[in-house]
């Protein structure tokens, strides 16, 4: 064998090593990238002493996330109670290149959402079980598997999805492909989503995964399942995933209307968050817009249906 | 007498004189086996020059172990206090009880050689963290009663676990590494742990690599126990890390005593994630801990873990808690995260 062949599988080795570890480390302070002598485990779990299941430091997993994530945590820049990015919170510099200081988190807050009190949220305090769509008709509801935690949507050890999104959720497989990750590039406050970002959604609500085209107009049984109207043709409903020029609408990411924008996908598509808000709103609900099935703001990102007037500008 | 007679003879009397010390003596040197006549007396004790309570020939227990157990010591080829194992005693075993120049399994008080940075350097550094053996006081953390606080106050000495004399356990049988059934303070209900067959005082790696060291399973289960008769509430049945015991400090624990519930699937159950390379089964405190001391360094998280009493120092290698990898290995290496 030539000299240069022996350095080849050397080379190949080390490239291998090397990407693997950086592909672990996209994930950012304690989630993810362990090192066999890694000391991130005792940021939150201790083997005798703890005051949680799991182990954990904390009596709960959302007990634990607030610790660093809450209003009051010093652990993470990302204040997800109040939705804001606060740079001087966490020793951490990630993401203070993209993310504006006091900005307002793209997934929303818990608590409080650009100032003010939320109106819906995901509640992720571990007491809720039921979510729309799970295996059930649109508007009504099934239990999830396990009640609903922070640590039900994100794996605290790191994931290769976006924003360590757990790569199985209620026991669906997701996949939402990572776009801004790695500690220089993350932006919290300005969407840079792949396509796929609604996968994540998809997991518990998937009866409102809809990507029929001309789904308003047609949901006639497609005789397979009609996997792409979200299994259920008992009702109609809005699609996603779609460029938002389908029926001629402006752009409403860099059009906008009246000043009001909301954001899309890398392609430019329509997804589950260009609507609603993952975690949290304060959007407000009034008159028509508090209907049945509207009974709340539905972690909508604007108030009443400015989400669809801001696309159709009718 | 025919000669072949004679010769029968000399071997019957060999037999009768060299192996039955040989078996009395299963509990290794001086300690234990002792027959009527039996000279190990003098090796520890005098009757009436005695420098040492006890009637010892040291000032003190401790000082009197080291004698021979000391880094300057050759009574024993088992140096506790550079944590490794040499040929300097007058006895060459067979088999051998430990290859020469290798760290022992219970790491060491002073010195071990243990890599505990896990990269291939087992080279003998000073420990960071050693049950105490000199006679002082400290907590035995998680000692006593559910509620009763982070631990008992106890004077630990070699001899607190270790009964020199041999023959601790019951009938007089001899026990693992001469523990007591019944440490000295503990005040804990006897766990006897049978001896080894044949004594191996080196870990099994021969790169330094202290996690992963293998023991007999019944021994393994019963160390724990062991462990536990000081170290009360650290004894955790499978199921303790979803189970709330209502003790405010040692609320949920991690296993350290049977086989796993299966729910992070080192033992089985999906996903599979872990490490199977580092499966436990059985798991015992011995899986992440040694007996005497470690050199694990401690930095970031690990390093300012509080103690369970609340107290913040000291933090940093000090806070090691004889773990047997750098920071949270003993965690990374299992469940592989």
């Amino acid at each position: 064998m030539r000299k240069w062949l022996w350095l080849l599988p050397v080379f190949l080795s080390g490239a291998l090593l090397l990407n693997l570890a950086g592909t672990a480390w996209a994930n950012g302070g304690p989630h993810g990238g362990y090192t066999p002598t890694t000391d991130a485990c005792a940021g939150c779990h201790r083997a005798h002493t703890a005051q949680g299941p799991n182990l954990l430091t904390a009596t709960s997993t959302y007990e634990l996330c607030m610790s660093c994530h809450g209003a009051a945590g010093t652990g993470a820049d990302t204040n997800v109670a109040d939705g804001k990015f606060v740079a001087a919170r966490s020793p951490s510099t990630e993401g203070e290149a993209n993310t504006a200081d006091n900005g307002d988190l793209l997934g929303g807050g818990f608590v409080n959402y650009k100032t003010a009190a939320v109106t819906s949220i995901h509640n992720s305090d571990g007491t809720l079980m039921a979510a729309w769509g799970f295996g059930v008709a649109r508007g009504q509801t099934a239990n999830l598997p396990s009640s609903l935690t922070c640590a039900s949507c994100h794996d605290p050890h790191g994931s290769p999805n976006y924003r360590i999104l757990r790569e199985q959720i209620a026991g669906n497989a997701v996949t939402v492909d990572q776009v801004d990750e790695g500690p220089a590039n993350k932006d919290y406050d300005d969407e840079h989503w792949p396509d796929n970002v609604s996968n994540v959604c998809v997991a518990c609500h998937g009866a409102y995964h809809v990507t029929r085209p001309n789904s308003a107009e047609d949901n006639s049984d497609n005789g397979s399942g009609n996997a792409d109207y979200g299994g259920d043709i008992s009702t109609y409903a809005h699609r996603v995933g779609m460029n938002y020029a389908y029926g001629g609408n402006a752009d409403p990411e860099a059009t906008g209307y009246g000043g009001y924008f909301l954001p899309l996908t890398a392609s430019k598509n329509v997804a589950c968050q260009t609507c609603h808000l993952p975690h949290g709103t304060s959007a407000s609900m009034s008159t028509l817009a508090t209907a049945p099935f509207t009974n709340d703001s539905a972690l909508l990102r604007l108030d009443n249906r400015g989400v669809c007037e801001v696309c159709h500008q009718k | 007498m025919k000669r072949w007679m004679w010769a029968l003879a000399l071997m019957l009397t060999w037999l009768l004189v060299w192996e039955r010390p040989r078996l009395a003596r299963a509990d290794n040197g001086p300690h234990g086996g002792y027959t009527p006549t039996t000279d190990a007396c003098a090796g520890c004790h005098r009757a009436h020059t005695a420098v040492g309570p006890a009637l010892l020939t040291a000032a003190s227990s401790t000082e009197l172990c080291l004698t021979c157990h000391g880094a300057g010591g050759t009574g024993a080829d088992t140096d506790v206090m550079d944590g490794v194992y040499l040929q300097r005693d007058n006895t060459v075993e067979s088999p051998a009880e430990g290859v020469v120049n290798r760290g022992l399994k219970g790491g060491g008080f002073q010195f071990a050689r243990m890599d505990t940075g896990w990269v291939g350097d087992a080279t003998p550094r000073a420990v960071t963290s050693a049950h105490l053996m000199d006679g002082s006081t400290g907590i035995a953390w998680g000692g006593g009663a559910w509620g009763s606080g982070p631990g008992t106050s106890m004077t630990l000495a070699c001899t607190s676990c270790h009964d020199p004399h041999g023959n601790a356990g019951p009938g007089g049988t001899p026990t693992y590494r001469i523990l007591r059934p019944v440490p000295r303070q503990s005040g804990a209900t006897q766990v006897v742990l049978d001896d080894e067959t044949p004594k191996l005082y080196t870990i099994a790696a021969n790169d330094g690599k202290y996690f992963g060291e293998e023991y007999d399973n019944t021994l393994y289960q019963n160390l724990a126990a062991w462990c536990a008769t000081c170290h009360d509430r650290y004894l955790a049945p499978d199921d303790s890390g979803h189970t709330d015991t209502g003790d405010p400090i040692f609320a949920y624990r991690h296993i350290s005593q049977g086989q796993g519930c299966g729910c992070h699937n080192l033992h089985g159950g999906p996903p599979p994630t872990g490490n199977p390379e580092f499966r436990h089964d059985p798991l015992s405190c011995l899986t992440c801990h040694v007996a005497h001391g470690s050199t694990a360094r401690m930095s970031g998280h690990a390093g300012v873990v509080p103690w369970p009493n609340g107290n913040g120092a000291p933090s940093g290698d000090a806070r090691s808690a004889l773990l047997r990898v750098d920071n949270r290995g003993t965690c990374e290496l299992c469940h592989d995260k």
